[in-house]
């Protein structure tokens, strides 16, 4: 019974020591925190491949447009366009008038019995016009033709005047008026409408061939009574008026004058990304395309063609192009409304463009000088229509045949990926390029606060490599670059602050110290990969 | 016996103990046996000491939770911390080459017992949930270091598995007597419902390599499958009526028929072999099965496009997941119950006093890979009480289990541990294993025999 008793002693007292044993402090007021995976990855960010055209698209804030020349080079193409004044802006028909008298050139004093007596003269005016321009005819679309006539005849006049240089564009007759002065009614007056006229000034009053005369034959007869008195000196004076006169076409010769051309600026966005270092372009050309509907020839003087480099400093255009006017062919009178298109290239063998683009333009101011009829231009008869006018279209092409040394752009794009840096503890960036161009490049990174202040800098590296060239004018192999870039946790943080990152590059053609220009042909590429090697603390939330 | 016979049988208890162990197993509540009813579940053998049980419904529980890993470096706490996190280099300094989680919850709903003069007839009832979690040193590592440090090298997760089940069974037992009282086998067959399950399919394996020059990834996948069932009805319950849980829970069309097998043969009075064989059978989930399919492929991912790009970290996602042919079916698919074996041998040295040393093995990922335990059970009066040891190799400690249970009836109670010590700070073990439970039981005085046991000192 004690051993039984003993033996139930001792499992109690096992069980006592199990629970009195129980310690559960570990789980005591705790909780789950926020699950944070805390690990290192090494994550392929991904790639982007830029043709050559795509990254000067990308330099080039869209102020060009890139295409490729017929040798498959990437050009950088800027394009303005210019326009003349229009042509009722450059020829005006002048307001003027045209006066007369006819004297009766007989004295008749009671004749006793009526009779009449008839009297005629012809007249010849000269147009009134700008400079040397002689008008052969002009075809009215609108104006005022008025004629006033007046007699201090004691006698009833009964008179036609006649404008043969105003001839009716329906009958094909002269502009005639006839009407009746008398002692009661001494005055007439006439009103007509230009638009219904053409004019034609090719003859004199003699018949003979002229410019600019206006013909006129008056005739009037004198119904003298019995007891009338005419002096010699009696007159019937008219006086015609030309006012607002519009026209469709003018013939003629306008002489040799100027014709306003409007000039343009081009904004050369492409250089206002680089700062200090060079760059030469090989063969530059400025492409004027010349639309002249005036039916007289033009001359172009470039001139005033400048560029305006990065400090203010003024490059003019020189060279044989600007020796003396560019003609441009005119239409014919035979082709009315048509228009002549004259191509004129400034180039490196006819101009100094290759300098003045090599100084790293901002803008090139396009301005052009237009004159009429000029001295080394084709004998031509002019004409004017309405509808004439000259455009002007100029295309600058860069080639991008170059020599690039050292050349530094500058470029700051906004930073606003700082909270996505929050979970990293520490980043190796590596980016790898594979470069087909000749062209190398080394980066400096500086990440800057919102005033302005670098918080961070990535020192300046080779990222990618200009491709070798062994001969001949395309890259022979593929440039591998691979560049690591480590940020600490400090760095990291620092980074977060950021709002914009400043990136200065430096740009160097293949072999560029020996001076030698590269072409960008247009299927090279430039492949950036970028790859992470981060320390992350990723939560939950 | 002789005394060589005693030193080889002390000498093979010794050996037992020497080999590298790993599971779960309830060891200590096998050690119950005849005197808790419920342990038929382990061995069908088992007769009752009584003539009737019943069980109190929902009154008998066990769980048990077995790694490689002590609890707190699952549970880890910072320096000064109070709180819990999931630390994954803690994780991987306790990692093993192989790495096992299991964990089984069982819950007996009822049991009746009925024992007869050759034998015993049961009706049964537990829902069950087991999980099991296999991973390779190598892919924790990747949780704790992700791939930076494996640049150049590639990151195999094949050996990753995974298998849960979650099911009620339902079924009949009976026990029979042979050969006069030497040999005793026992069987039941139980309707298997399954319920939720999770797994990866059989074969799957992916893998990471890191290029060395940009970072690139080629993933490898094969059989890349993981088939659920049941989950649904959580994830999207918007789409069922309100009852369509409640109804699945109890009824559905994933049901099967599994066995537990027994046998029990007293090699001598004084030695008992003793082996069992438990979940026999399949679950094919015909309702709720849900499989989300990757084809075999091996993929390279170089990064995303970078122009234009917003959203990065959605096209990210996308553009890796793009590089896979991934679809959901809900084909029906069929998984093995976890089948269970223990073998035992049970010394006995005098009436009152029983060694056994034993073996179990899950069976899990088709592998074996057994534990061992040995135990020591002493019965008085009315219960009886066991100490138990087992220890499951390398990295893993020792383990000291304690079981009682009574028969003063008609109300028993019993309580079976594994692993005792972890009830003083749980957090430093890897090994948590615990039955409990409360029966009606009547009719042990019918059955009451003079002690059969033999005593060795007597010999």
């Amino acid at each position: 019974m004690k051993r039984g008793l003993f033996k139930n002693f001792l499992v109690l007292l096992v069980i006592i020591g199990l629970v009195s044993a129980c310690n559960l402090s570990y789980f005591e007021d705790a909780e789950f925190g926020d699950f944070v995976w805390d690990a290192s990855l090494a994550v392929p960010i991904g790639e982007i491949t830029y043709s050559i055209d795509e990254l000067f698209d990308e330099l080039n804030d869209a102020g060009a447009q890139v295409g490729v020349n017929n040798e498959n080079i990437v050009t950088l193409s800027y394009t303005e366009a210019l326009q003349s004044q229009t042509a009722s802006a450059f020829m005006t028909v002048l307001d003027q008038n045209f006066t007369g008298n006819v004297v009766a050139g007989v004295n008749i004093n009671n004749p006793g019995v009526g009779t009449t007596v008839q009297v005629d003269q012809s007249f010849e005016f000269t147009l009134s016009q700008r400079n040397s321009e002689e008008y052969d005819s002009i075809l009215f679309t609108s104006g005022n033709f008025d004629i006033e006539f007046s007699s201090d005849f004691d006698a009833t006049i009964d008179f036609t005047l006649n404008v043969n240089s105003l001839i009716n564009k329906t009958t094909g007759d002269p502009l005639s008026i006839t009407g009746t002065l008398s002692p009661s009614g001494p005055t007439f007056t006439s009103n007509n409408n230009l638009g219904d006229f053409k004019g034609d000034f090719t003859k004199d009053g003699s018949g003979n061939t002229a410019t600019n005369k206006v013909v006129v034959d008056f005739t009037y007869d004198i119904t003298v009574e019995p007891t009338s008195v005419v002096n010699s000196t009696d007159k019937v004076d008219f006086t015609m008026t030309l006012t607002n006169a519009e026209f469709e076409t003018v013939f003629g010769d306008v002489g040799t004058q100027g014709l306003d051309v409007n000039f343009q600026v081009v904004n050369l966005d492409f250089f206002r990304d680089f700062d200090a270092g060079g760059i030469t372009f090989t063969d530059p050309v400025f492409k004027f395309v010349f639309e002249n509907g005036f039916g007289f020839p033009l001359g172009i003087d470039f001139k005033n063609i400048t560029a305006i480099g990065n400090e203010g400093q003024i490059v003019p255009l020189s060279g044989t192009a600007t020796a003396e006017p560019t003609v441009l062919s005119a239409p014919t009178i035979d082709n009315i409304g048509t228009i002549e298109t004259t191509n004129f290239e400034l180039n490196s063998a006819n101009s100094n463009i290759a300098d003045l683009l090599s100084s790293q333009p901002r803008k090139v101011i396009m301005e052009v000088n237009a004159s009429t009829n000029p001295a080394n231009g084709p004998d031509q008869y002019n004409f004017v229509d309405t509808s004439s006018l000259l455009d002007v279209s100029v295309q600058v092409d860069l080639p991008l045949i170059a020599n690039i040394n050292n050349l530094v752009a500058e470029e700051s794009m906004d930073f606003n990926n700082g909270t996505d840096l929050e979970e990293a503890k520490k980043l190796l960036l590596r980016v790898i390029t594979e470069n087909e161009l000749p062209l190398g490049g080394n980066i400096e990174l500086q990440f800057q606060d919102a005033a302005n202040n670098v918080v961070f800098t990535v020192t300046e590296r080779p990222v990618f490599a200009a491709a070798p060239i062994a001969s001949g004018d395309r890259t022979t192999d593929v440039a591998t670059t691979s560049v690591d870039v480590e940020f600490s946790n400090e760095d990291i943080r620092a980074i977060e602050n950021a709002t914009k990152i400043r990136v200065l590059v430096r740009l160097a053609t293949t072999d560029a110290a020996s001076g030698n220009s590269v072409k960008f042909f247009n299927d090279y590429e430039l492949k950036i990969k970028l790859a992470a090697q981060a320390d992350v603390e990723i939560g939950a939330n | 016996m002789s005394a060589m016979t005693r030193k080889l049988i002390i000498f093979s208890f010794a050996m037992a103990l020497t080999v590298s162990v790993n599971a779960q197993a309830y060891f200590s509540y096998y050690q119950l046996r005849e005197l808790v009813p419920q342990t038929q579940s382990l061995q069908p053998a088992f007769i009752p000491n009584n003539s009737f049980t019943a069980a109190m419904p929902g009154l008998n529980m066990g769980l048990s939770l077995d790694s490689d890993f002590k609890l707190q470096d699952l549970l880890a706490k910072e320096t000064g911390s109070i709180d819990y996190a999931i630390d994954f280099d803690v994780l991987l300094a306790a990692a093993q080459d192989v790495n096992q989680l299991n964990l089984d919850v069982t819950s007996n709903l009822f049991h009746f017992g009925l024992k007869t003069k050759k034998g015993a007839f049961s009706l049964f009832g537990n829902v069950r949930a087991t999980v099991h979690l296999q991973y390779d040193r190598e892919f924790m590592d990747f949780l704790a270091n992700g791939n930076a440090n494996r640049i150049g090298e590639t990151i195999d997760f094949g050996g990753t598995r995974l298998m849960a089940n979650s099911y009620h069974e339902i079924g009949l037992g009976y026990t029979r007597q042979f050969l006069g009282e030497r040999l005793t086998l026992g069987g039941r067959v139980k309707q298997v419902t399954g319920l939720f399950h999770a797994s990866l399919a059989e074969g799957a394996t992916g893998s990471i390599t890191t290029a060395a020059d940009d970072f690139s990834w080629q993933i490898a996948v094969q059989n890349g499958t993981a088939n659920t069932a049941g989950l649904d009805l959580f994830l999207n319950d918007q789409d069922y009526p309100d009852n369509a849980l409640q109804d699945y829970l109890i009824s559905n069309d994933n049901s099967t028929l599994a066995f537990d097998f027994g046998a029990k043969f007293k090699l001598f009075k004084w030695l008992h072999l003793e082996a069992a064989v438990n979940d026999i059978g399949t679950i094919t989930y015909k309702e709720q099965p849900r499989n989300y399919n990757t084809q075999d492929a091996t993929v390279n991912f170089s990064g995303v496009q970078l122009r234009g790009i917003e959203n990065s970290g959605d096209v990210f996602r996308d553009s890796l997941e793009s590089k896979f042919t991934s679809d959901e079916t809900q084909r029906q698919f069929t998984t093995d119950l976890t089948m269970r074996t223990y073998l035992s041998a049970s010394l006995f040295l005098g009436e009152r006093n029983r060694f056994t040393v034993m073996a179990f093995n899950n069976h899990v990922f088709d592998e074996i890979d057994p534990s061992y335990a040995v135990a020591y059970n002493h019965s008085v009066k009315k219960f009886t009480f066991g100490l138990l040891g087992s220890y499951r190799g390398n990295g893993n400690e020792l383990n000291i289990g304690a079981n009682i249970a009574s028969d003063i009836g008609p109300v028993q109670l019993y309580l079976a541990l594994d692993n005792a010590l972890a009830t003083n700070r749980p957090e430093q073990y890897s090994k948590a294993d615990i039955r409990f439970g409360i029966n009606l039981m009547f009719g042990y005085k019918k059955w009451a025999n003079k002690s059969d046991i033999v005593d060795l000192d007597e010999l």
